[in-house]
């Protein structure tokens, strides 16, 4: 059972669906869903022995096409809908160990070429007004599948977060004529102290106003809204500023370091002209032993509290490996 | 207004030269294979430019 509920006290839809109490649930290498077919007969999720990138609906999504009637009668004050869109699970690769630090830049441009490919496939459904490309890496972040794999969300309305990204564009372009991201992106680059990477056609900073400690914003230097308007040298600018950044992040603690990868794009059925696409991480990490929480400031208040500064954050992933370009691709 | 993303069409990325194929699954969800030729990667050789 699956629904959106409406909160009139923030004004955003809740998604319920009970279904995914079910999930699988961290299984052993032998019973992983996510692998290639196996000769043992032991059934995943894919019937093919051999791929080089899968998608394919989630078994248990919170949104579907064809999303069954709400179960409860909503009111003109908390009004309640089916939960239509979609929900689609993206095997970065068949081998079940790695992450995707270990893909190879060959490995990242195709999947940016996929998560293109989905995001205009999705947009293009009816009713679908916003495609969210993510991935929810390590335990702590609540995986529950090992296997390197991210997500893709189609939803029937623009998420709260990035709805108010896009009023924040446009408010800053009616004030200034100019791009929210790109005014930031100038002065972060002109400071300089919170650049992370540099790949000429994209720019890593752990932003001015982190919330996360070693939280990192991928920003292409191109005004563009969608993964799919790139060109080429620009996706793969992309593969290497991702490459170099999850490669910093490993060797920050000596670890693979869990995050979230959020892929802003911008909305499919609105004038959202003035949105920039960028990536954004948040790794739970604020020491090697210690996670930040999302506890009473945070959850019950939305204000978050960082507990370090993000110059000195940036510092400390700047002068990690890769340090250039040139070693990204050396070590890819 | 824009309606949805853009196609790219001022170069030509070869990464876009994949193969699709749409298969049902048994319980009825859809499942997409994305493959690309070996050569890809050896013809994606540009550096990122300079901007």
């Amino acid at each position: 059972m699956s629904e959106l509920r409406w909160d009139p006290l923030l004004g955003e839809w809740v998604i319920t669906a009970t279904e995914r109490q079910e999930r699988t649930f961290l299984p052993p290498k032998d019973f992983c869903p996510l692998c290639p077919a196996r000769p043992d007969g032991v059934p995943t999720e894919i019937g093919r022995a051999d791929f080089d990138v899968v998608v394919f609906d989630n078994r248990f999504p919170s949104l579907r096409p064809d999303s069954p009637p709400p179960a409860v009668t909503g009111t003109a004050l908390m009004p309640v809908r089916p939960a239509e869109g979609a929900c689609e699970v993206v095997v970065y690769t068949p081998r079940h160990e790695g992450t995707l630090a270990d893909a190879s830049l060959g490995r990242l441009r195709r999947l940016v070429a996929v998560w293109a490919d989905r995001t205009t496939a999705l947009a293009h459904r009816s009713g679908i007004d916003y495609v969210y490309v993510f991935e929810n890496k390590g335990e702590v972040i609540g995986v529950t599948l090992a296997h390197p794999h991210g997500q893709i969300y189609a939803y029937p309305f623009i998420p709260p977060v990035v709805d108010r990204e896009v009023a924040q564009a446009a408010k800053h372009r009616s004030e200034t004529g100019g791009c929210l991201w790109c005014d930031v992106l100038h002065e972060e680059r002109e400071d300089g102290r919170r650049v992370v990477f540099e790949a000429g056609s994209w720019t890593a900073t752990v932003p001015f106003f982190a919330r996360w400690p070693y939280e990192a914003h991928l920003v292409p230097s191109r005004h563009v809204g969608f993964l799919s308007e790139l060109t080429a040298g620009e996706r793969d600018g992309l593969a290497v500023t991702l490459k170099a950044v999850l490669a910093k992040y490993d060797a920050l603690f000596g670890f693979s370091l869990p995050y979230i990868m959020a892929v802003h794009q911008a909305p499919v059925r609105t004038d959202a002209s003035a949105y920039h696409l960028h990536v954004e991480f948040y790794p739970p990490n604020r020491t090697a032993s210690k996670l930040k929480y999302l506890a009473g400031s945070e959850a019950g208040a939305g204000a978050f509290i960082n507990d370090t500064l993000p110059e000195e954050t940036a510092a400390e992933l700047r002068t990690l490996e890769p340090t250039t370009v040139e070693a990204v691709r050396a070590g890819s | 207004m824009q309606d949805g993303p853009l196609d790219h069409d001022d170069d030509h990325d070869p990464y876009d030269d994949f193969t699709l194929d749409e298969e049902p699954m048994p319980d009825g969800r859809t499942i997409r294979y994305y493959a690309w030729p070996e050569s890809v990667d050896d013809e994606a050789t540009a550096p990122a430019p300079d901007v």
